[in-house]
């Protein structure tokens, strides 16, 4: 009888358990997509409405072992402030900030990278306290837009690395898959583009 | 007295397997309201969590009094479908309507959709929010006494059927 009961239950433990294992590696890329300084605007669409702005801005500090990714995105009446310090050769975070400002009141989260991910939120309510275990390798979700530019493209790729979500304290494991190539029409001009679903 | 004289006694037992049914439901409904107010509270303060539950929560919610309020509301709300599911099991297990136990899980189910539906449809004018927030209180409100109305009303209907069994 025991047994019977046990098997069930040791089956469904390793099930759970081969769930929780990823194949996100250290990200592999050829080449930084960006020199010293580089800055980046985006228009916002709704079914073909404009309703805001995304602009980003990557330079190389002072220091020149780092680069700060930071973003201004406006959509209606709220703004979304980030930014994020990265190391030059992995591209993996130091530290990041990200404040959001709209009419349902502000909030401003810090967040520090050591050997676990520190977080630090305030709103007009108070200030709350995080500490979460990090893996071996990961990227802020606020720069992970412009690191994605770095992955060695081509038709058939799949890439998977752990996102670090700020603004729920989260590390999930995304992947992205590099399905074919296109040509895309911006105000920049016509760029030939990889499609990546994710 | 005027029921017995009516009913054979073998019948009214009926009616206390019905009510101890609706009872202990009611009871496991408010528990399970209170164990999801407590994790719910637990993964606000920490959202880090939130994956273990397949769930994400903003970092920087705090539990207040609005929190505290439809909690209060929501543990009655579950205690109200947990009555509505034991009738159901009621006439599964003494009266054999499996299809009973399905129809009133149903109910139960179609109560929590409807809650929930209108709770995240307030949530998505959130600039609306010091208009909609008592609109929202008086929905909770609203939804909890219906809850109470509807309950009575399935409790009365099934003991009038267990009557005619």
């Amino acid at each position: 009888m025991l047994k019977k009961f046990l098997l069930p239950v040791i089956i469904f433990t390793l099930f759970v358990l081969a769930g929780c294992s990823s194949n996100a590696k250290p990200m592999e890329f050829d080449r930084i997509p960006w020199g010293d300084y580089q800055r980046l605007t985006y228009d916002i669409f709704e079914n073909d409405k404009l309703v805001g702005t995304a602009k980003f801005t990557i330079e190389k500090s002072q220091s020149t072992s780092t680069y700060e990714i930071s973003s201004i995105t406006k959509i209606d009446s709220t703004q979304l402030n980030t930014g994020t310090t990265v190391k030059s050769d992995t591209l993996m975070p130091v530290s990041s900030y990200y404040n959001v400002m709209s009419p349902q009141g502000d909030i401003k989260i810090e967040t520090t990278y050591k050997d676990k991910w520190n977080i630090k939120a305030e709103t007009s309510k108070g200030e709350q306290n995080l500490t979460v275990k990090l893996p071996k390798y990961y990227y802020d979700n606020d720069s992970i837009l412009m690191i994605m530019r770095a992955y060695p493209f081509q038709v058939g790729a799949e890439f998977t690395i752990y996102d670090a979500i700020a603004s729920t304290a989260q590390i999930a494991p995304i992947t992205n898959k590099v399905v074919s190539k296109e040509k895309v029409i911006v105000p920049y001009g016509e760029a030939k583009c990889f499609m990546v679903f994710r | 007295m005027g029921i017995q004289k009516k009913y054979p006694p073998q019948l009214l037992t009926k009616s206390q397997d019905l009510k101890y049914s609706t009872a202990i439901f009611t009871y496991t409904g408010l528990a399970y309201g209170i164990g999801e107010a407590m994790s719910l509270m637990f993964l606000l303060y920490n959202p880090q969590y939130g994956r273990v539950f397949g769930m994400q929560f903003p970092v920087g919610t705090f539990v207040g009094f609005v929190y505290v309020f439809e909690r209060f509301l929501a543990i009655q709300m579950h205690g109200i479908m947990g009555g509505i599911i034991g009738i159901g099991f009621s006439r599964y297990i003494f009266n054999k309507k499996f299809v009973s136990l399905l129809i009133y899980f149903a109910v139960a189910m179609l109560y929590h959709m409807f809650i929930d539906n209108f709770a995240m449809f307030f949530q998505y004018y959130p600039a609306l929010r010091s208009v909609l927030i008592y609109a929202y209180v008086v929905f909770l409100l609203s939804s909890t006494l219906l809850g109470y109305v509807l309950l009575y009303f399935l409790y009365k209907n099934a003991i009038k059927r267990e009557r005619r069994v």
